[in-house]
């Protein structure tokens, strides 16, 4: 029995179970196949070799006879090289696996930034890149404390950066230098003027160098606060001017009258002139006669058709005018005038608090002039 | 397996042989071509059919080294070969 072991060819021993083996193995025999070494107990089991490719059609057969089939085992050099190759190729993957595994922790594949808040990841990314690292970078070749200096010098953003690698990881952990708004744009700084004109009542100077003083009068854009100070090394350093400067601010507003004018006025004579045209080429042109001395003339064009065709009408209206003299004496509007002027001056006026008014009226030659002025008390630093 | 008798009749230029042939070797194998199937099998007894009647083999320790579609080999130790007709 043990001899078969050692066959070349891929055998099958089975041990089956079931009544009328015998036909059972008519039947394989009859399907060409052939069986060896079999042996039939007394408990009804039979225990035979067969070649592994007649396994398919075996199992039918024995399927048919209600057999069952107690035991399956596989014999032959064949079989035992089938399965070397199995195994072979099962432990290859494994080392082929083990190698890969080896060579990819040699190698960066991420990169990690944490604590940027200010710069984002993809300068810091393409300076890496600069500096030679970047996804697939040999860790071997990797110097972290070279790298992190040069990317010191290299992004005068960055305050501290420590870099470590981690798996195929390379992490970075870094600070920002933190600007103060003051030092942020050195020498770019304005100085602060006037928003409007008055007289000084009070300063609170917060950061500069004060040009002026209470009780002077500035005109709107007078320089109130220079950008810079002087600090105790006598050094001149910009900063951003700041201060709170309260002034009386005077709004004038003027008004002037004519006691004589030209007035034009319509007659209500007038002439309609229709042109039409076609993508903006003339193809009508209304040829009436203008026959009014003095006119005005106002121009309406019209789409005929909502641009679906280009069509449109140009309405030329000529309405006829004439001028005539106007005497009005000041006396009888100046109320008017004075209330005039003061509106204007508290339009100008407004957000600011009001502590006085008046008006001045001149006079010359018929032309009277209204000049009506707010006191108001205001913020001019405000920028 | 080769067809043993089949060669010798080739071999030899015999005239034909008959429907089955057997050879008994020393009593320890049987050697059959042209069986017609098993009818039993066990340790002690191995019957099959052949043409015109049966073929039954008895002994110890028997078993069927090789059993194709028309040859057999019984191995073991045989005591008696008997043929009913």
């Amino acid at each position: 029995m043990k001899k078969i072991i050692f066959e070349f060819k891929h055998n099958k021993k089975y041990k089956i179970k079931g009544v009328n083996l015998e036909k059972c193995f008519n039947n394989l025999i009859k399907n060409k196949i052939k069986l060896k070494n079999i042996i039939k107990n007394q408990d009804n089991t039979a225990e035979f070799y067969i070649n592994y490719k007649n396994d398919k059609v075996l199992k039918q057969n024995l399927n048919k006879f209600n057999i069952t089939i107690l035991e399956e085992k596989d014999f032959g050099v064949q079989y035992f090289f089938r399965n070397l190759f199995f195994r072979v190729g099962l432990i290859s993957a494994c080392i082929i696996s083990l190698i890969f595994l080896f060579i990819s922790q040699m190698f960066v594949f991420k990169i990690e930034i944490y604590g940027n808040d200010k710069l984002s990841k993809t300068e810091i990314i393409s300076e890496l890149e600069k500096l030679g690292v970047n996804s697939f970078t040999p860790k071997s070749s990797l110097n972290l404390s070279k790298l992190e200096s040069e990317l010191l010098e290299n992004m005068p953003e960055i305050s501290l950066v420590s870099i470590i690698t981690k798996g195929n990881s390379l992490i970075l952990n870094l600070q920002e230098k933190v600007i103060n708004d003051e030092y942020q744009n050195v020498g770019n700084f304005e100085a602060l003027k006037a928003t409007a004109s008055g007289r000084i009542k009070s300063i609170n100077l917060k950061q500069g160098t004060l040009k002026v003083k209470v009780g002077d009068i500035v005109k709107e854009g007078d320089i109130l606060v220079e950008p810079y100070i002087i600090d105790s090394s006598g050094e001149k350093r910009s900063v951003k001017a700041e201060a709170e400067i309260l002034a009386e601010i005077w709004f004038e507003a003027r008004v002037t009258h004519y006691d004589s004018s030209m007035k034009t006025i319509k007659t209500g004579n007038k002439i309609v002139k229709d042109n039409i045209f076609f993508l903006n080429l003339p193809i009508y042109v209304d040829k009436k006669e203008v026959t009014f001395t003095e006119y005005e003339v106002s121009k309406n064009i019209i789409n005929l058709s909502n641009f679906l065709i280009p069509i449109k009408i140009e309405r030329l209206t000529y309405e006829e005018t004439t001028t005539i003299k106007e005497e009005i004496p000041f006396e009888d509007v100046k109320d008017e005038l004075i209330l005039e002027a003061k509106n204007l001056a508290l339009e100008k006026a407004k957000n600011n608090s009001v502590v006085d008014e008046y008006h001045t009226v001149t006079s010359n030659a018929g032309v009277t002039s209204i000049s009506y002025v707010i006191v108001a008390e205001g913020d001019i630093s405000l920028q | 397996m080769i067809n043993f008798f089949n060669e010798l009749k080739k071999e030899y230029k015999l005239p034909a042989l008959s429907e089955y042939n057997l050879v008994n070797i020393t009593g320890k194998a049987l050697y059959v071509e042209g069986h017609l199937g098993l009818m039993t099998l066990s340790k002690e007894l191995i019957s099959f059919r052949v043409k015109r009647g049966v073929i039954i083999v008895e002994g110890c320790g028997l078993s069927l080294k090789e059993l194709s579609e028309n040859t057999l080999l019984i191995e073991g130790k045989i005591k008696k070969t008997e043929a009913i007709t």
